[in-house]
């Protein structure tokens, strides 16, 4: 009863005692139904043991209710509601006028993408990338040309990320000065990539837009093209990124055929969906892409992080019979590859 | 949670925050920023990143409100974008940590540095050997622990915010609970 079993495995051996386990719990917490009630009190008649867990249960619920409640500043929701403000401002006057390049002056994400990037509260580095993975979904996207000031993540303080930023102005990566990647000592440098941009709360055609728009081009774990009304393959400025959209079995696939490319630098997006029977309407709005880089130089790694969602994001529960929605946004230079 | 006045009363400010009034919305902000910030200190185990979540969990409620639907508690969908938003940092600063390990690189402090200030001093030392379980166990398991303990969220709710099927949810809060007790007898030692 006290061991550590694993939720998900289901195999035959485990089965009772994982029943036993949320029979226990379930009764612990008043979620069963009169009928396995009765159950579980006979379990309970013969088994003091039990009883004493569950009486052990009550005493660490009840110090947990007990503890201090934490409590912000009273400023916090005046914060908030001057960021909200902002959002709606320019919900109303409309998003900037599109352009064609990435220039930190002048440019423009055209309809969602402007609204999306209100929202912009971080600007990332490669290979640290260690923004704070707030969005809805994102999109990164690179910038070749524009040069920055180098910025560490500890300098962008909470107030600094809480401005909207329609267009990157700052960067922690290191200063683009002789637009040849890997002529610079430092990693990010040496796999050309220059700035990193996430925009929040884009929704999966905001993100198709997006792309499209910067003519990132786009090419699918197995080295081919996506085409189509929405992921048109445009390169530009030298930069490439590789988006992979697979559920999970293919995700895998995809990392290791990556593996064994000369990579930049790979970012996994992972859009939970469908899990369990939990599921709600509304809880589609809520669904988070998550976000990490990783690096990965051998089958190793790769196999590490892929061991590492499935962790995370219980993608094993989904292969009980789940939908689910996994990204890969890896972004290159031409240098590298 | 599941009180329908108040249910009915969020409605109300939804509703009005998607007609354009956004100071509607500044009354969700006020009525759950607290409740929501607790719950995310206990999970992060960090006062500073906490708040950050819960911002960010607002604005982002805000621009996807439209797709609230109601059907479930306005406080459950909110937690639950706040959740993924919290468990992206964890998993960033996990990183290189062994999952199955329990995370003791984090220490959390009492909210106004002390525990219970009025209690006794033996309630005060179980605060402190709580705390210091709470820091050791896993995220996987504190976070489950804080909706069900101190939340007091029924399982639909946890289910749904956690992304995992009801079955689920009980396995893990019971070894979740398992953990706990082994975490305090260490602690105690």
């Amino acid at each position: 009863m006290t061991g550590n079993l694993n939720e998900d495995e289901f195999d035959e051996g485990n089965v009772e005692r994982l029943n036993v386990e949320r029979l226990l719990t379930a009764y612990f917490d008043n979620e069963l139904e009169p009928a396995e009630r009765a159950e579980v009190e006979m379990m309970l008649s013969g088994n003091p043991d039990l009883r004493g867990l569950l009486d052990q249960w009550q005493k660490s619920g009840e110090s947990l209710r007990q503890l201090p409640a934490y409590r912000l500043g009273a400023d916090f929701s005046t914060v908030v509601q001057a960021k909200i403000d902002a959002i709606t401002a320019v919900k109303q006057h409309g998003p900037p006028v599109s352009v064609s390049g990435w220039d930190s002056q002048r440019v423009g994400f055209g309809g969602i993408v402007a609204l999306a990037a209100l929202l912009l509260l971080t600007l990332f580095v490669f290979p640290s990338l260690v923004g704070d993975g707030l969005n809805q979904q994102t999109v990164a996207v690179v910038n070749k040309e524009t040069v920055r000031e180098p910025k560490t993540p500890s300098e962008s303080s909470p107030k600094e990320r809480a401005k909207p930023i329609i267009a990157p102005r700052n960067s922690s990566l290191p200063r683009n000065s002789g637009r040849v990647p890997g002529a610079l000592p430092t990693r990010t440098r040496a796999r050309g990539v220059e700035q990193v941009v996430l925009i929040q709360n884009a929704t999966l055609a905001d993100l198709e837009a997006t792309l499209h728009q910067h003519e990132i081009r786009i090419i699918t774990s197995q080295g081919e093209m996506l085409d189509g009304a929405h992921f048109a393959p445009l390169a530009k400025q030298g930069m490439e990124a590789i988006h992979v959209v697979s559920p999970k079995t293919r995700m895998q696939d995809a990392l290791h055929e990556i593996a064994g490319r000369e990579f930049v630098s790979v970012t996994t997006f992972t859009i939970p969906r469908q899990r369990g029977s939990a599921k709600s309407p509304e809880a589609e709005g809520a669904l988070a892409l998550q976000l990490e880089p990783v690096d990965f130089r051998n089958a190793a790694e790769v196999n590490r992080e892929i061991e590492d969602l499935n962790q995370w994001f219980d993608l094993d529960v989904e292969d009980k019979g789940g939908d689910s929605m996994e990204w890969l946004l890896v972004i290159n230079s031409p240098e590298q590859r | 949670m599941n009180n329908p006045r108040a249910k009915h009363e969020d409605r109300e400010w939804i509703c009005r925050t998607i007609d354009g009034d956004t100071e509607s919305f500044g009354f969700l902000v006020q009525k759950y920023q607290d409740r929501l910030y607790n719950g995310m200190v206990q999970i992060l185990r960090n006062e500073s990143e906490a708040e950050d979540v819960v911002q960010d969990a607002f604005v982002l409620a805000f621009s996807k409100l439209d797709s609230f639907q109601g059907k479930s508690a306005f406080f459950t969908w909110l937690y639950r974008i706040a959740y993924n938003v919290a468990i992206t940092r964890l998993r960033r600063r996990k990183r290189g940590v062994s999952l199955d390990g329990d995370e003791a690189k984090v220490r959390l402090d009492f909210p106004d540095g002390a525990p219970l200030p009025n209690h006794s001093i033996e309630r005060q030392e179980e605060a402190i050997q709580l705390y210091e379980a709470l820091d050791r166990l896993s995220s996987e398991h504190r976070s489950i622990l804080v909706l069900r303990e101190m939340e007091e969220l029924d399982y639909d709710a946890i289910a749904e915010i956690l992304e995992l099927p009801v079955g689920t949810v009980r396995s893990r809060l019971h070894r979740a609970r398992i953990r706990l007790r082994e975490l305090l007898e260490k602690v105690m030692e």
